[in-house]
């Protein structure tokens, strides 16, 4: 299981890496848009890291935890655009 | 295959799949991490966003589901939930780009010269001349000048100030 555990690892510290990149942005980005998408994408990776989690402890239910949050995260989408929006339709 | 507690052992070659087809997912997250800041607008950091969440997610949950059958053995209530995030999640994350778009839209952010917002207004149909100069000139974000049309102006609204 070393290999897994290496490959894993790796994974997670390239997600890592990602996710600070994009924090950057968010703390930078010029305009609430960019912070919304950025916010997206930091979801995901959130999601991807409990994923890898899984693998490494050997953890069945991880999927259960990443299927409620894919399919919640589009409401933090929309939501955070109505804000962009100011609450216009 | 030996099991120790009901845990299977992975084979090594398994083991490089899974590892190559999570690192393929975390390259292309790491990718659009860097994308968000090479990008100069909202609007091209809502495209950019997509390998990460249509591509790269699914393939670190994929490598996760191999681990989970190659271990645990093929329980068919994971691999309904995988098939539900790659065809369900896909969806519901296009409805929520579609929904930021529109907000961005409706608040007029400032885009970068470069950036082709290619929407349908610049099709060119005989019909829809006259609107696409009055939708021009009523859009902030656009650099260019406002193109001189033979006939009248549209005294409709745009689609922005119905809004």
């Amino acid at each position: 299981m070393t290999i897994l555990y290496t490959t894993l690892g790796m994974t997670i510290a390239l997600i890592g890496f990602g996710m600070a990149l994009a924090l950057y942005r968010a703390i930078v980005g010029p305009d609430g848009a960019s912070r919304t998408i950025i916010s997206d994408l930091i979801f995901f990776s959130v999601l991807s890291i409990i994923a890898l989690i899984g693998i490494l402890t050997h953890a069945s239910v991880v999927f259960d935890i990443v299927l409620i949050g894919a399919l919640l995260a589009p409401i933090t989408t929309v939501a955070l655009s109505r804000v962009v929006n100011r609450g216009h339709r | 295959m030996s099991s120790v507690n009901g845990m299977n052992e992975m084979s090594t070659w398994l083991q490089v799949v899974v590892g190559i087809i999570a690192i393929s997912g975390g390259i292309l997250i790491l990718d659009t991490g860097l994308a968000m800041n090479r990008a100069r607008d909202a609007l091209t950091r809502v495209n950019m966003a997509s390998p990460a969440i249509y591509v790269g997610f699914p393939l670190v949950v994929l490598a996760a589901l191999i681990t989970d059958c190659a271990l645990w053995g093929v329980q068919w209530q994971h691999i309904v939930e995988f098939i539900l995030l790659v065809t369900l999640g896909p969806i519901g994350s296009a409805m929520g780009s579609m929904h930021l778009g529109r907000a961005m839209m409706l608040d007029q952010i400032e885009l970068d010269a470069r950036t082709l917002r290619e929407d349908l207004r610049t099709i060119k149909v005989p019909h829809a001349r006259t609107e696409r100069a009055s939708d021009q000139a009523d859009s902030v974000s656009s650099t260019e000048p406002v193109p001189s049309t033979e006939s009248a102006p549209s005294t409709e609204p745009s689609p922005t100030d119905k809004a």
